[in-house]
């Protein structure tokens, strides 16, 4: 008698300690890991060099993105301009820096939206069970149905060609990625002791979806949030290239290939290099969420 | 018979999907800023013919009762009419399909082509130069800006080597070839066409390349990665013992028990490339459907828009439920 | 086996680099003309678009037809499917005779109940091309081969109408392809059916669209059999087929190409000064731009010659007044604006902005020159301490917000559709045309819509130039927006194309029938 009671008397907070307890120790170990493979610190190295260029821009850019130089339109790399100029005179390379800063904003912007949208309906739907379920997984279904860069220029399209609202589409087109990942964790945690504690002792379940659920899918989204950047950057420049997103003169890297594309032939530094700057990114992005994904395999964990 | 009753179940849970794929379109069909009336009148019509329009086109109607018009108008085949065309989106798109089914066909093809090998010798000569090379082709592949990716080879084969043309499907100067299919490359030969056969394959081959590319890269990995799992298995062990040789067991044996991923991939990845096919053509101007919603998009017109982002859907929603089904009768191990 | 692989995979890729077609364009008999996009329809009562009726234009006769005046086009007009004509002393009504022996492709005849069928269609389309027609009340059929035209009012430019896309004479049995009383447009839009010296024959959207000459055409005989629209986006594509003598004519390369194009033996570049003008709305209904000085001021800190040095590469010429060189009533004593930063913050000061000023510039990408004028625009206003902000949207949007006046600058052009100054004049600054149909600065000012309105029904020439004179000086001082310049038209082509008449009048259109190769 006098053990049943001591154990149901546990209060959450230590149980919620030790969980935490737990979550760091093998964040360390994950790190650990991570150093040691090859791919993932290229992938590091690359994502970090971008984000390092992107908050610097405005100190190490050799130019004003912006600045105008009629005299010196489409001139070949040198010296003056690493990268060339483009029709305006303006200097490649610092524009390409600029892009920097707005691609990996739009990605952050794009994840957080929907990783955080796309964590709360999963979260909801594990959690809930039975028709909620069914009903918002089909709802995840149908946006799934379509090919997402068609899906997202669609949605682009309708609410207008700028660069928020293309945030705004290429979130929608990503959160059933989040929202089934996350709801695949929920049925898992949902059975677990501590949830049964927590509303033993009276909690709703909104607060237990807020505090037990969703801290317990971080890893995994932040796993799946590294693998679709990549993507993100990838339909967002797409979008920028067919019209709908960023528009010139903004620098984003998809906008100056759109344009760039008109002087391939006899101005060829033009598209190449904001491209190269896309699949370098890409790439970056890629490998380490490919390598985190793997180490945090729990086959491979043994 | 089990079969049959997973098809069925798996056709009714496709209904509500389709359903919600209309919805969806619906609604952002709605979103459209301007007044539709208006922009298919023209600019310059007067008032009343644009509330004329309205009413025969059914908007001054309350919204649950337009998607029933909607969806009624699906059912006939109605997509809609082009703004800049005036004329049924669907009668668009059938002109443009043939061009872009041609070039995911070649696409399909040349990713099967070289995937497969290329995943066959990386899984067998593992951990060599050349699987190296394969992998890192392999993450190229998946991190590539299609579009950039056709810049570079438009540069690269067309203004520095010129070896390749740079755009549409045919040379200027020839004739394309009487129509059967709508496909250059069978219908030249259908004529009897060499050099229009061959000129049609110079310029189908650059944006093949491109539209593939990412396919490639993850057929490539996914044949890789089965086949060294296949190969690690029991009875590959046994049959090299019972000394069959390398490549009888490379072939046979391991090369059947990949395909079942193989398939799966390449079926889904035929979807996808309505994705990328959007933005290959654009890039060498292959008059087929993406080429032709980019120009929508650019004219902003919306009924072609949406009608091809329906088609698209229809198609992979389609193609994925024909890909469940052909999995569950290659996999043995299935169970329904 | 590796070796075999290896020797078909080699003779494969010799086969496939190294064949090419025959060339057509070493063809006499067919001239294919390369364009940047795809037609969108062929009904001359709905398409508004020069690129459509370059096809729709050959395929059909009109009542007149322009001159060509020592080689060059003329906006003069002459008798085409009409003999004669006459009109009536008070300008209202205008009787036409019509040719004897014209027949469209299923027999029928092109008489007067062809010609009242096509103006009364196009009227009860109401679409674009209608607004050219506007001044007709009603077509009356006296006999077989005589028309009478009523006008509501009347009109001095009503004869010039009369050669342009909207009055192209269809066969009234089009009417068989009615569905849904939509008066044929369904079909129209696809198919021609017209009495003119050449007709489509085919149509491969997104790739090309074939014309054909009909060998029993009425009136003189085109020298060409065939011509192949080809539709061809890029201008580097364009540029290496002109190069290669696949193409005769390229409608569409980028300025910047022209130089080596020039240097090219075999290639002409030929340029003619064009009607086509580029400017500036300033919407005088919006604050701050609603002030005199402040546009004035505007004017003031344009850099004119930079603009067309950089962006025309030299091909152009500032505008000097609304109405531009070669049409008649261009007065080229009228004040011009010329680049002055001084006066421009002077004026700008006294209109209260001493400390600065924001304001919006929208446009699209319908010309390729907007962008770089946009920016050009920004550092020059910058100069005077007008901080300009850019906002590029798709076109269809731009024009929504010009029709309802929801913008402050806005970039435009504009080219007459037929040959009269009313064309500048009333349309950009009668205030009853507001918006879209012309005045897009939403200008108002009483004397000028007195003289501009006096001057369009009078059919004198000098005493509406001295009224457009006169209108002229106000509008300067009031400067309701920025005249940039006017264009050149740029057509590089083979030199073996022989016969191409420029007419301004008819931008992007070939006359078909009097080209010929050698």
């Amino acid at each position: 008698m006098a053990s049943l009671t001591r154990k149901s008397s546990i209060s959450l907070f230590e149980n919620y300690r030790r969980e935490h307890a737990w979550q760091i120790r093998e964040f360390l170990f994950t790190l650990k890991l991570l150093s040691r493979n090859p791919s993932a610190v290229a992938g590091f190295v690359i994502i970090v060099s971008m984000v390092l260029i992107a908050l610097t821009a405005p100190l190490i850019a050799p130019y004003n993105p912006i600045r105008i130089s009629l005299s010196e339109r489409l001139s070949p790399p040198s010296l003056v301009h690493l990268f060339g100029t483009d029709e305006m005179g303006r200097d490649i390379l610092s524009r390409v820096m600029y892009g920097a800063r707005i691609s990996l904003r739009i990605g952050v912007l794009v994840i957080a939206i929907a990783g955080g949208l796309g964590a709360l309906i999963g979260a909801v739907a594990g959690y809930l069970g039975r028709q909620t379920d069914n009903l918002i997984m089909r709802m995840m279904d149908v946006i799934l149905s379509f090919p997402p860069l068609v899906l997202a220029m669609a949605m682009a399209a309708a609410l207008g060609p700028n660069l928020n609202n293309a945030v705004i589409a290429v979130a929608f087109v990503m959160i059933p990625k989040f929202a089934r990942m996350v709801r695949g964790e929920a049925l898992a945690v949902k059975e677990k002791q501590f949830i049964a504690a927590a509303r033993a002792s009276g909690a709703g379940n909104v607060w237990i979806i807020l505090h037990h659920i969703l801290p317990n899918c971080f890893s995994s989204v932040i796993v799946l949030a590294t693998l679709i950047l990549g993507e993100t950057i990838l339909i967002a420049a797409s979008l920028s290239f067919i019209g709908l997103g960023a528009q010139p003169p903004t620098p984003e890297w998809g906008a100056m290939i759109s344009v760039g594309r008109k002087f391939l032939m006899d101005q060829w530094w033009y598209p190449t290099f904001p491209g190269l700057f896309i699949l370098l990114t890409v790439i970056g992005f890629n490998i380490l969420g490919d390598a985190l994904r793997d180490i945090l395999d729990p086959r491979i964990r043994r | 018979m089990r079969i049959l009753a997973y098809i069925l179940k798996r056709l009714g849970y496709l209904v509500p999907v389709l359903i919600g794929v209309t919805l969806l379109v619906f609604f952002i069909s709605h979103a459209i800023p301007g007044d539709p009336a208006r922009m298919m009148a023209g600019q310059k019509a007067s008032r009343q013919a644009v509330e004329n329009l309205r009413r025969s086109m059914g908007l001054d109607r309350p919204l649950p009762e337009q998607y029933v018009r909607f969806l009624w108008g699906l059912f006939h085949g109605d997509l809609g009419t082009s703004i800049r065309n005036q004329r049924p989106v669907l009668d668009d798109l059938a002109d443009f399909f043939p061009a872009t089914l041609e070039l995911t066909l070649s696409s399909m093809i040349l990713c099967i082509a070289v995937g497969l090998p290329l995943g066959i010798i990386s899984a067998v000569r593992r951990n060599r130069p050349v699987d190296h090379i394969s992998r890192v082709f392999s993450v190229f592949g998946v991190s590539m800006p299609v579009f950039w990716l056709g810049l570079m080879l438009l540069l690269l084969f067309y203004r520095n080597l010129g070896w390749l043309p740079g755009s549409g499907r045919l040379d200027v100067a020839i004739n394309p070839p009487p129509h059967v299919t709508g496909l250059y490359l069978i219908d030249s030969l259908l004529e009897g066409n060499w050099s229009t056969f061959v000129n049609a394959l110079r310029h189908i081959l650059l944006p093949s390349f491109c539209l593939s590319y990412v396919y490639l890269a993850i057929i490539t990995r996914i044949v890789r990665s089965s086949m060294i799992s296949v190969m690690g298995q029991d009875y590959i062990t046994t049959a090299r013992a019972n000394g069959l040789s390398e490549s009888t067991v490379i072939l046979k044996h391991s090369l059947k028990n990949s395909l079942i991923p193989t398939v799966t991939i390449t079926g889904l990845s035929i979807g996808e490339l309505f994705g990328g096919a959007i933005l290959t053509e654009t890039i060498f101007n292959w008059p087929g459907m993406g080429k032709y919603v980019v120009d929508s998009v650019n004219f902003l017109d919306f009924p072609a828009i949406m009608g091809f982002t329906l088609v698209v859907s229809f198609a992979y929603v389609m193609i994925n439920l024909l890909v469940d089904v052909l999995y569950g009768f290659l996999d043995p191990q299935i169970q329904y | 086996m590796k070796k075999k692989v290896m020797c078909a995979l080699a003779i494969s890729l010799l086969i496939v680099v190294g064949i090419a077609g025959p060339s057509i364009s070493a063809d006499k008999d067919t001239l294919v003309v390369g364009v940047a996009s795809d037609i969108h329809l062929l009904d001359p009562a709905v398409s508004s678009d020069n690129l459509d009726w370059r096809q729709i234009y050959p395929s059909y006769d009109r009542l007149v037809k322009y001159k060509v005046v020592n080689g060059e086009g003329s906006t003069e007009v002459e008798p085409m499917a009409a003999e004669s004509w006459s009109v009536s002393p008070d300008g209202m009504m205008w009787t036409f005779k019509i040719r004897k022996g014209i027949k469209f492709d299923d027999g029928t005849p092109l008489d007067a109940k062809a010609v009242k069928f096509s103006f009364e269609r196009v009227l009860k389309i109401g679409k674009g091309p209608a607004d050219n027609l506007g001044s007709i009340k009603s077509v009356e059929v006296v006999d077989d081969h005589t028309a009478k035209i009523h006008l509501k009012n009347p009109f001095g430019p009503f004869l010039q109408t009369l050669a342009t896309d909207a009055s192209c004479i269809v066969n009234p049995n089009v009417m068989k392809h009615e569905k849904n009383g939509d008066l044929a447009q369904a079909w129209m839009a696809q198919h021609t059916d017209g009495s003119g010296p050449f007709k489509i024959t085919e149509w491969s959207r997104g790739e090309r669209c074939v014309l054909e000459a009909k060998p029993n055409y009425w009136g003189p005989k085109p020298k060409l059999k065939k011509v192949i629209i080809r539709f061809m986006r890029e201008s580097s594509d364009q540029r290496m087929a002109l190069e290669s003598g696949d193409i005769d004519i390229a409608e569409e390369i980028l300025i910047d190409q022209m130089p080596a194009l020039e240097k090219n033996p075999d290639i002409a570049v030929r340029r003619y000064p064009s009607q086509l003008v580029e400017y500036v709305y300033l919407n005088c209904q919006k604050p701050k731009v609603d002030n005199k000085l402040v546009r004035q001021a505007l004017n003031y800190a344009v850099d004119y010659k930079s603009i067309i040095d950089f962006v025309l590469k030299g091909n152009g010429v500032q505008m000097r007044g609304p109405i531009p060189k070669g049409m008649w009533g261009h007065n080229p004593s009228v004040f011009q604006y010329h680049r002055d930063v001084a006066k421009a913050k002077a004026l700008l000061k006294e209109a209260g902005y001493g400390k600065g000023l924001n304001l919006t510039l929208i446009y699209s990408e319908r010309r390729p020159t907007w962008e770089q004028i946009a920016t050009v625009l920004q550092s020059n206003f910058a100069d005077i301490g007008v901080n300009l902000k850019l906002e590029l949207m798709a076109n269809p949007t731009l024009r929504d917000k010009i029709d309802r006046g929801d913008f402050e600058l806005c970039l435009g052009a504009w080219s007459p559709d037929y040959a009269d100054p009313s064309m500048f004049m009333n349309f950009w600054f009668d205030s009853k045309n507001w918006g879209l149909p012309g005045n897009r600065s939403f200008y108002k000012n009483d004397q000028v819509d007195a003289l501009i309105r006096k001057s369009l029904v009078l059919s004198d020439q000098k005493e509406r130039t001295d009224l457009y004179n006169k209108a002229q000086d106000i509008i300067m001082a009031d400067a309701p927006y920025i005249f940039l310049y006017q264009t050149q038209t740029i057509v590089p082509m083979r030199k073996w194309v022989k016969g191409y008449v420029y007419n301004p009048m008819l931008e992007s259109m070939y006359n078909f029938e009097s080209i010929y190769k050698e």
